[in-house]
């Protein structure tokens, strides 16, 4: 969908999709993302990982884009802190087998493991990790994706489990406070990620439109006052790159119940590399 | 890979193939005896699954009795399912029958999507299978996947005695070889397919109610269980009850093994397998007839 908006000079704010390419090699003016991109949360945990000590670690995910970007993020992250990746697993997408990698990963015994999965295979692998009493030797590290909309399903599994994510539930700022109060009045269920994620899309085309008054026949005026206004996110504030990603606070959180709580600022106003991106 | 791993991934591997044996079972029951290609097959596993969930409150930790009544449900189902859509398919080419069991597999996710929505869900395990044994110094192995891997084995076992050794059995292997000859022996061969499609459809809901603990409900999750049941069907030989054992625990081995040292391609070596056994021998590896 990048390629067909950027061939036809359409306009394109992006609420979710963390594919690093789209504000990498596919970046341009009339693309922007409001949410995150793949490495991000990644790089966040790998800073986390190297400042607690951990020198070997290995990472396990699907062998997909989404996945490999995340995995190359947190290798990254550790390696700055003077840690090291020793082997990257992978399966088949969305093969959730895992009880050989499993064993795999307790006969290597390496300080921390690095996952990420999402939906199904993300309740299924931290069910697995646990019961296979990985989680009491080997701590368990991941981006938001592995907790975000599954604690329900995950249970004690997830409990104390560190994860790193641009939104955290219990934020207490006033943006994020009266967000949640409104949402909740509004739709009857709580607010997550994807929904802030909605919301600052909104946000960020409204920035461009009030720049122009409306008019949207002064695209470049749009493109660029869309991109040059900061955001003020339930998430936090957060100024976007020239590439068209946020520039944001990426947070540690911990599991506590059915709630991802804000534990400290893992990385603050991280940028996409944007490797690859002309702009 | 020294040997304490070796031995766990062979348990791994054992494991995950007997509990395949079970979804497979079912399959190659209605494709073997009734000559029906079977793609809602997926969609039965995934009932038993949700069923599971549904069951979970009102049964708490009485398992086996959810399991029961699960199952009775599943087989009640299977029965109308065949009475209102499948019979009337035995006599059409495998074309169509494709198209109608796709078109379920349509209809279950749909209305799965309406029941019970889109939210992943877990499955917690009876507190009395709860925990698990140390494998050496190296993992823990949780005793509900013994339990899992134990009852694979008895319903093995009950369907080799019921297809060997009963009256039930022996119309069954007899519908198979020759429906015609059987009808005119006085039996009512309807009623049996009925039966053995009814028998199909509880056998994949029990090994969804099984595995649920394991690997939670979600939508679509019959989809990647029925091709790999088509996998063990080819290899094992249509109709095999024996050779869906022998193929289900073959591509348990080399799914785990392959995870070890192939990494992504893993996905490859099972359909490979495949492959070279119906290069070799396409009727599978055993003869129809169990």
């Amino acid at each position: 969908m990048a390629k067909a908006a950027k061939d036809n000079n359409t306009l394109l704010v992006i609420p979710n999709a963390g594919a690093d390419a789209i504000t990498g090699p596919m970046c341009s003016p009339n693309i922007v993302r409001s949410s995150f991109s793949n490495w991000q949360p990644g790089y966040a945990m790998g800073v986390v990982a190297g400042q607690k000590g951990v020198k070997r670690a290995m990472t396990i995910t699907w062998a997909y884009a989404a996945g490999t970007e995340s995995t190359k993020g947190f290798t990254e992250g550790l390696e700055k802190g003077g840690g090291k990746v020793t082997k990257d697993l992978t399966l088949p997408f969305p093969n959730v087998e895992f009880q050989a990698l499993l064993t795999e990963i307790a006969a290597q015994k390496p300080d921390a493991v690095y996952a990420f999965f999402a939906g199904g295979g993300a309740v299924k692998f931290v069910k697995d990790y646990a019961a296979a009493g990985l989680n009491k030797t080997i701590p368990l590290y991941g981006p938001g994706f592995l907790t975000d909309g599954t604690l329900e399903a995950q249970g004690a599994a997830a409990q104390n489990m560190l994860t790193t994510l641009h939104y955290a539930d219990n934020l207490d700022t006033p943006k994020n406070n009266s967000f949640r109060k409104a949402y909740a009045i509004a739709y009857k269920a709580q607010p997550d990620v994807y929904a802030v994620q909605g919301y600052d899309a909104a946000q960020i085309l409204a920035n461009g439109l009030k720049a122009v008054g409306g008019d949207l026949s002064k695209r470049d005026q749009l493109t660029a006052a869309m991109r040059k206004t900061p955001v003020d996110s339930p998430r936090g504030k957060f100024t976007i790159s020239t590439a068209g990603n946020p520039v944001q606070d990426i947070y540690l959180r911990e599991v506590k119940g059915n709630n991802n709580e804000f534990r400290s600022v893992a990385v603050k106003a991280l940028a996409d590399p944007a490797r690859g991106c002309k702009l | 890979m020294d040997l304490a791993t070796f031995l766990v991934q062979c348990l791994n591997a054992v494991q995950y193939g007997l509990l395949l044996f079970l979804v497979a079972s079912g399959l190659t029951l209605i494709f073997g005896i009734m000559g029906v290609i079977n793609l809602a097959h997926g969609s039965f596993y995934m009932l038993g699954a949700y069923l599971a969930f549904a069951l979970a409150p009102w049964f708490g930790d009485w398992f086996v009795t959810r399991l029961v009544v699960g199952v009775a449900l599943a087989a009640i189902f299977g029965y109308l399912l065949e009475w209102a859509f499948f019979s009337f398919l035995y006599e059409r080419d495998h074309l169509q029958q494709v198209l109608l069991t796709y078109a379920l597999i349509l209809v279950f996710e749909e209305l799965r999507s309406l029941l019970v929505g889109n939210d992943v869900h877990g499955v917690p395990a009876p507190s009395w299978l709860g925990g698990g044994f140390r494998l050496g110094g190296l993992m823990e192995y949780p005793w509900y996947r013994v339990f899992a891997s134990a009852a694979c084995l008895v319903v093995a076992l009950a369907l080799y005695a019921v297809v060997q050794k009963t009256r039930l059995g022996m119309m069954i292997r007899a519908g198979a070889s020759n429906r015609d000859m059987v009808r005119g022996l006085g039996v009512d061969i309807r009623r049996l397919y009925r039966i053995v499609f009814a028998g199909g459809v509880a056998l994949a809901a029990l090994a969804g109610m099984i595995a649920a603990p394991l690997s939670s409900v979600y939508p679509n999750m019959g989809a990647s269980v029925l091709i790999i049941c088509f996998v063990v069907v080819v290899i094992g030989g249509i109709g095999s009850i024996t050779g869906a054992l022998v193929a289900s625990l073959l591509v348990g081995f080399v799914d785990t093994f392959g995870k070890v040292f192939f990494a992504e391609w893993s996905g490859v070596g099972i359909y490979l397998l495949m492959a070279i056994v119906l290069i070799w021998r396409p009727e599978g590896l055993m003869k129809r007839g169990f």
